[in-house]
This record gives structure tokens, C-alpha cells and sequence, in this order.
């Protein structure tokens, strides 16, 4: 960690509470000061959430700390399930209870035979040397593993989404792409959109799906567990571009024992032919090689780079993400250091990164953004996506756009 | 569905044995969303203080978190405002190297002044910034000061911007003191030219310099200079006091002071340090004032209230409003300072002793109007109450304005939320 200047990687208690929020028919309550539930709830919103689940906070003061004293959270944890009658009461440690050691499991295991009607579920994925990521990963496979319920497979054939977060930048706008693809490619709908867009019972009755789709790898655990549990086979990975996408439902064909419906996919075919008949050439035509830049999360980054190159003709350049984790001998992980000395508004060609990369290097088209931090609000619901083909519309549409703009 | 039982208010405390913030508990258990912490006001003044640098010192939450209030590590008067994150090594053994590190490299980068707010993370492990900042100074040219900012010491966020606006004089040099110069602490730029006082003062040759959060560093710098320092807001008390001593600044508050006789005494003795007669000057807005007072005599008697309002310093008012009869019932208290004590006797001697609390969910508060039953209410109240409970919102306009005008102005909305026609009421605006 260390000096910054630019927004640190969030911690894996940020990326708990980002991923919780989004929750219905939930309660979530983080032991601890008042201020980080209100800047959560803050950024939340910007990040295109309002959030579903509701966000409580108990606070704490010297002699709490002092005494190992739990009571604001006893008392908390009454009152909301008094009041707001949730289904699941998630329960979070903050900085000073976990710097402190307070015992969150042991107290929802005490407080739990006080409130059979509400499930007390602590999470934890507090400690200071874990990151957004793997604060997301535990996230994803602690509801795995505790919600779902022993159910048949639905009567007709259903998918769950596992990893559409809210700290994914643009993750409505994918999630709706993926969403309206698998209806007119399959004809089937979702059970379970964890967890940008569900409820505990979505989530209990994640069992009945046919196929799990695993956008995000930190989502991979969780659909294994349920892939040994339910025996629900799973397909990972991101759909970008024409050809992606349509290799990525052949393969959940395969998984579905399922035919694509072909008329869909001429359909969508015909839509984008206008602007695939010329994106390539457009790209190929410029008197330099038309290079992008890319850097944000690996599998985003990963999945737009190879349609950028692979379909359009572009050439990477600089490529980085944005956990140590998930960084390869392609795809390092830079650290603020490195990509602000890198990045620069001396740096030419494409670039797509988060909006404070941007900003940095002087970026002011903001529709390049494929990260957070965001230096806007990205509330708008329907903004075009980047998954899938009307993704591969709009991204192939703003690179050519975004070359004529530099020109 | 009524939440709290009927002894749901016996863990709150009475006003008049309230000693510190510690003793101000929740209204109710569960806060949502709850208040802003003082890293937040400390990030945020920080960032309006034109030439002031920041260092958060925190945890990633902190850091991210604040770029909501400092969305640039750079301003345009060359300020740095950047974040120092502890590591799970530095949580252990302490942050003191790599604080050192970074405080040289704001340094090498042109930083003027350093504001270093610490939050909860390495206040709880005790990392002696003051120490740090006593080994480093005499080898940086930028002048660094500490706020302590841990929310777990309080409930609200005032604490964050008076440590920070406290912790100015410390860098702040012995000047020459003009005669004739005054430091209006927290003066609302937008009153500055409506308010009698500040006419007179101009009228009289006196240099007036406003301090508050749009304020320069340089203005603070220079600001011991000043003959004397007028404070507008509580916020800015804590300057004021140690401006007196560190420079033998004299001070008058103004910010407290709502009645006639308290506001004439405050300006007789600001005439008295500046050697200023006054004259009529504020004859105008006292007499508007008696007026105000009559005529809200019989409508206040005995009119039993609550003040919710966060941005009230609810104290001091509600010592002047039960002059007027009112009955305060319930106050909340965003922070509470130690001048506040002699209006809390004020309002004891009265037969006033309020309950004392920290809001942190107006939803679930529903059940304490209904059990309290306030006949008004300073500041908002639960969206399914307004029709039932006469109220004012929007007393954040009454911050950084003061003297006679402000107390018209209040009595003035106070009766518009009663029901008297707006026709009968005193014109006066602030």
C-alpha cells in the first residue's frame, strides 16, 4: 500500500459490502464507524446502484473497543429484525473490529437462536491484506455454499449469472445484453443474477438452474460448488465481440444439449453488418497501425484485447489489470505508479481504462471507460453495453469514432 | 408498527448531565444512513482551503472514500491531495517509516502546507503523528499539521473541521496587529453584505478579513494580524481560543448569541476593543426584533419542541428560544463543545432539561414524536408526521449569519410553520 495519489485497490471488506448491497429482501449491518456505510452507499450510487439491500451501520466508540463490547450490534441486529423483517440479516466486520479480533461468527452463531426467522450470516473477508477481488470471490461463494436450497430443476430450462457485481463498471448494461441473448438464443430466462440483480429467494432457488454462466472468475468457485452440489454445469468467461459471442453459445449449447436458434442469430448478424462491413477495413486502412491500450479488470481486459484484435484488426499495445492476483507474464498488474508514468497525455492511440486513468492522461471521452473508479455517475440504466453483440456494435462504433476524433 | 418500547428512551441522557460527546447515545440502534465522519469534513475543508495540501492516513476504505470530497490529487493552486494507506505489516508494527517517505516526497512535490488527517485505523494503534511531525518539520519546507479524525471518538463530523481550522494557528506566524482589523471567523461570504455589523465595521475603516473554507492559506497565515477575532460559528471557536493564546488575539462570539441583550453586549464589546461607537446603527434591526419577539409571544408560550436539525447548534438556541417560552423536549446533538455547558445551565435554571441524542434513522423515529409528543420541530421530521407536526427545515441557512437579523429571521419562520399569514409577519431577511 503505501503513498497514493490515485484511488487504492478497494479491500475485499469493500468489495463484501459492494457485492451484498445489491441484495433484496436482505439487511445488511457492518460493525463498526458510521462514516464508511455512508461513503459505501455514496459510491454504490455512483457506480449505478441504488442499493436493494438495506445498509445498516452500528457504529462504535472508545469504549467498545476498549471493553470488546458488542452490543450495538446485538441491539442492531434487533431492531432490524424487528422493523425491516429481512430474510438474511448479512452481518460485516469493519476495520477496528477486525484489527480488534471481535468474533462475528461466534456472536451471529449466539444471537442466532433469538431470531429463527432470520438468518444471520457473517461474512468474512476483513482482513488487510485481502483485496476487492477475493473480498468479491469469498462473497460469491460463502452465498453459494450457505443460501441455496435443495430444489428440482425448473420445469423449463433457466441460467443463473454468476459475477455481475456492482463493482464491474457498465455491469447493468452487460448483464441486460447477456440477459436478452440468452432469451433469443435459447428462449430461456434467468433464475438467479448474482448479485447486481436478485433476492435471498432468487438466490435459494439458484439450485434449479439448468446452466450457470460465470462472467468473472472470481465468480468460478462459487459455480463449482454449485456444479458439484446440484450438478449444474457451468461455462466461464465473458462474450466480446461477433465471433466471441457466438463461440460462447455454441458452448452453453453444448452444456444445454440445446440448438441456438439460428434466426436470432442472423437477426443480430444482420443488424451489425453495416457497421462490421467496415470496421475492419476502417482499422486497416489508417496510415498507422491502430493500437489500443487497455487496462482495468483481467477478464474484461482479456475478453475486449482479443475482439479488438482478433475480429478488428487493432494491435495492443500497453495491457495491465488491475489485481496482483490475476496478473500473467502478458498481463501484468500495474500499480498507480506505473501505469501514471506510463499513461500519459503524451501516450497515443486507444486508450480504455478506468475514468481517473483517463482523466490522467487527458482523456476527456469518458465513453472509453471500462473501469471503476468512474469520474462520473453512471446511473443511466440502459447504456449500450460492451458484452455481446450489440457490445461488439458499440465498441467497434466508438474505436472508429475515437480514431476520427484523434486524426 | 411502533419499534421501541415504552422505556425506550431511558438510555438517553438529560442534558444538563452531559460532559462531553460520550455521553450523547443513539435515538434509536441501527444507523441508516447515519452521519459523516470527521475524516470527511477535515478531506473536504482540505480541499477548499486554496494552497492547503492533504495527506489522508488510513485504511483503503478511507482513502478511496474520500476521493468523493478530494476528487483530485492535484488542485490548481499546486495543493496535493493524496492518501497514505497502512498495509497489514504497517497495522501491525506501526506506519511510521513509510509516513515519513511520503510526507518528503509532498514535499519535494511543492507542497506548501500539509494538513495529515488520521483516521480510526492508526489512531486505534496509536502511531504518534505529532512525534513524527516534530522530527520531520525542521527538514520540510511544507508546514505540516495533524487532525485527529477518528469517528469512533464521536458520533458527527463537526470535529474533523474545528481540529483542522484549530490546528491552522499552529502554523500561523506573530505579525504586527493592525488597530484597526478583524478576522471574521466563518463568515458566510453571501450575508457578508446584509448584516449591519459588518456595514458599520466598514463604514468605521476597519479591515475585514473572512475566514472560512473558501478562504486562502495565506489568509489564515496572515490572520494573527487582525486586532480582533469575531467568531460566526462554532466551528470556529476552538481557533479563536487558541489564537488567544498562542497570540493574544482577543474574540467575541457572536455564533451563540440570540437575544437582545446577549447580541448588544457582543457588539458593545467588539466597539470596546476596536474603540468603535456604534451609535444607532443596530437600533433598526433590535427594534424589528422586539417586534418579532411580540408577536411571536403568545403563539411560543409553552410550545413544546424537538431540534433534529444537524446543522443547528441546538444548544445555545434552544436556551434563547425557552426565553420565549418554548419547551425544549429532545435535542440532537451533532457535537457537543464545552461552551455549551454554561447555555445548558441557562436552560436548567429555566426548568428545561432536554433529552439528549445522536439521530441516525428518521424512519425509526417515528415512535419517539408519538411518544414525546412535540408540539414543533427545529430541523425535519419522519416523512409519515409532516402533516402533524408544525416544523422548519433548510436552518443550515442560519450558519456563518448572526446578530439581530438571524434571530428575526428564525422567529419569522418559526410563525410562517405556526400558521400566522405571512402578511402579518416581519419582512426582515437576512
Amino acid at each position: 500500500m503505501g503513498l497514493h495519489r490515485f484511488h487504492p485497490t478497494p479491500s475485499g471488506r469493500m468489495g463484501t459490502l459492494w457485492a451484498l448491497s445489491s441484495i433484496r429482501n436482505a439487511a445488511l449491518v457492518e460493525f463498526g464507524s458510521m462514516g464508511h456505510m455512508l461513503y459505501g452507499r455514496a459510491t454504490l450510487k455512483r457506480m449505478g446502484k441504488d442499493p436493494d439491500c438495506k445498509l445498516y451501520s452500528t457504529h462504535i466508540n472508545e469504549s467498545d473497543i476498549a471493553m470488546g463490547e458488542t452490543n450495538r450490534l446485538t441491539r442492531a441486529i434487533a431492531d432490524i429484525a424487528l422493523r425491516d423483517q429481512p430474510r438474511v440479516i448479512f452481518v460485516l466486520p469493519s476495520t477496528i473490529p477486525e484489527m480488534i479480533g471481535t468474533d462475528l461468527s461466534a456472536l451471529c452463531k449466539e444471537l442466532q437462536t433469538s431470531y429463527p426467522h432470520v438468518r444471520l450470516l457473517p461474512f468474512e473477508a476483513g482482513g488487510f491484506n485481502i483485496e476487492l477481488h477475493r473480498g468479491v470471490q469469498e462473497t460469491l461463494l460463502l452465498l453459494a455454499t450457505t443460501l441455496p436450497q435443495d430444489v428440482p430443476p425448473t420445469p423449463t430450462p433457466t441460467f443463473n449469472l454468476i459475477g455481475s457485481c456492482t463493482d464491474l463498471f457498465q455491469f447493468n448494461a452487460d448483464t441486460q445484453e447477456i440477459v436478452r441473448m440468452m432469451e433469443g438464443a435459447f428462449g430461456i430466462k434467468p433464475l438467479c443474477i448474482m448479485t447486481s440483480d436478485t433476492s435471498v429467494e432468487d438466490i435459494e432457488h439458484m439450485g434449479g438452474a439448468h446452466i450457470n454462466l460465470v462472467i468473472r472468475r472470481e465468480g468460478l468457485s462459487a459455480a463449482c460448488h454449485l456444479q458439484q452440489k446440484f450438478g449444474t454445469p457451468l461455462v466461464e468467461g465473458r462474450p466480446y465481440g461477433m465471433q466471441g459471442t457466438y463461440s460462447w453459445l455454441e458452448q452453453i449449447a453444448q452444456m444445454l444439449d440445446k440448438p441456438i436458434n439460428q434466426s436470432f442469430i442472423l437477426q443480430e448478424q444482420a443488424e451489425a453488418r453495416p457497421i462490421m462491413a467496415i470496421a475492419p477495413g476502417f482499422f486497416s486502412h489508417q496510415k498507422k497501425p491502430v493500437k489500443l491500450s487497455i487496462g482495468g479488470h483481467a477478464d474484461v481486459v482479456t475478453g475486449i484485447l482479443t475482439y479488438a484484435c482478433s475480429e478488428l484488426g487493432l494491435t495492443p499495445d500497453l495491457c495491465w489489470c488491475d489485481s496482483p492476483a490475476m496478473a500473467t507474464e502478458d498481463l501484468p498488474y500495474w500499480q498507480e505508479a506505473q501505469w501514471s508514468q506510463t499513461v500519459t497525455n503524451r501516450h497515443q492511440g486507444l486508450l480504455m481504462a478506468s475514468g481517473e486513468v483517463l482523466t490522467w492522461a487527458g482523456r476527456n471521452n469518458l465513453a472509453m471507460q471500462i473501469a471503476n473508479p468512474s469520474r462520473g455517475w453512471q446511473m443511466y440504466p440502459y447504456s449500450p453495453p460492451y458484452m455481446g453483440f450489440r457490445g461488439a456494435m458499440n465498441l467497434a462504433t466508438m474505436w472508429m469514432n475515437e480514431v476520427v476524433r484523434m486524426l | 408498527m411502533p419499534v421501541l418500547h415504552d422505556n425506550m428512551l431511558t438510555h438517553l441522557k438529560k442534558l444538563s448531565t452531559l460532559q462531553s460527546n460520550k455521553g450523547v447515545h443513539f435515538l434509536t440502534p441501527a444507523a441508516i444512513p447515519g452521519s459523516h465522519c470527521p475524516m470527511n469534513a477535515a478531506a473536504r475543508l482540505a480541499g477548499s482551503i486554496q494552497g492547503l495540501s492533504s495527506l489522508i492516513i488510513g485504511t483503503q476504505e478511507c482513502a478511496y472514500y474520500s476521493r468523493l470530497v478530494l476528487r483530485e490529487p492535484y488542485g490548481k493552486a499546486g495543493e496535493l491531495h493524496w492518501m497514505y494507506v497502512l498495509d497489514a505489516n504497517e497495522v501491525v508494527f506501526g506506519c511510521r517509516e513509510g509516513l515519513k517517505q511520503a510526507l518528503i516526497e509532498m514535499d519535494q512535490a511543492g507542497a506548501k502546507a500539509i494538513s495529515l488527517i488520521v483516521t480510526c485505523l492508526p489512531e486505534l494503534i496509536g502511531e504518534d503523528i505529532e512525534a513524527i511531525i516534530h522530527e520531520l518539520q525542521p527538514k520540510l519546507a511544507a508546514r505540516l499539521i495533524s487532525i485527529s479524525a477518528p469517528h469512533f471518538a464521536c458520533n458527527g463530523h463537526p470535529s474533523g473541521i474545528w481540529r483542522t481550522l484549530e490546528a491552522m494557528a499552529g502554523i500561523m506566524q506573530q505579525c504586527t496587529i493592525i488597530p484597526h482589523s478583524a478576522n471574521l471567523l466563518g463568515l458566510h461570504a453571501a450575508s457578508a453584505s446584509e448584516i449591519p455589523l459588518l456595514t458599520s465595521l466598514s463604514a468605521a475603516g476597519v479591515k475585514l478579513r473572512g475566514l472560512g473554507p473558501d478562504s486562502t492559506l495565506d489568509e489564515f497565515l496572515s490572520a494573527p494580524d487582525a486586532a480582533i477575532n469575531i467568531v460566526l460559528s462554532p466551528y470556529m471557536a476552538p481557533l479563536a481560543k487558541r489564537m488567544a493564546n498562542d497570540f493574544s488575539t482577543p474574540f467575541v462570539y457572536l455564533h451563540d448569541k440570540y437575544s437582545i441583550e446577549d447580541i448588544d453586549t457582543a457588539y458593545a464589546r467588539i466597539g470596546e476593543i476596536l474603540a468603535l461607537d456604534f451609535g444607532d446603527a443596530f437600533t433598526k434591526g433590535r427594534n424589528a426584533l422586539k417586534k418579532a419577539q411580540e408577536r411571536a409571544d403568545v403563539k411560543l408560550s409553552e410550545l413544546s419542541f424537538f431540534a433534529t436539525d444537524i446543522s443547528l447548534d441546538p444548544i445555545p438556541l434552544s436556551a434563547y428560544l425557552s426565553t420565549q417560552g418554548m419547551k425544549p423536549l429532545l435535542l440532537h446533538i451533532e457535537e457537543f463543545y464545552q461552551e455549551d455547558r454554561q447555555w445548558a445551565q441557562a436552560l436548567h435554571t429555566q426548568g428545561h432539561d432536554p433529552l439528549v441524542c445522536h439521530r441516525v434513522n428518521n424512519l425509526a423515529e417515528v415512535s419517539v414524536f408519538e411518544m414525546l409528543k412535540p408540539a414543533f420541530n427545529l430541523g425535519p421530521v419522519p416523512p409519515s408526521l409532516k402533516q402533524k407536526i408544525s416544523h422548519v427545515d433548510q436552518l443550515h441557512k442560519m450558519n456563518g449569519t448572526f446578530g439581530h437579523e438571524r434571530t428575526t429571521w428564525l422567529l419569522d419562520k418559526i410563525m410562517q410553520a405556526l400558521g400566522t399569514p405571512a402578511a402579518d409577519l416581519s419582512k426582515e431577511v437576512m
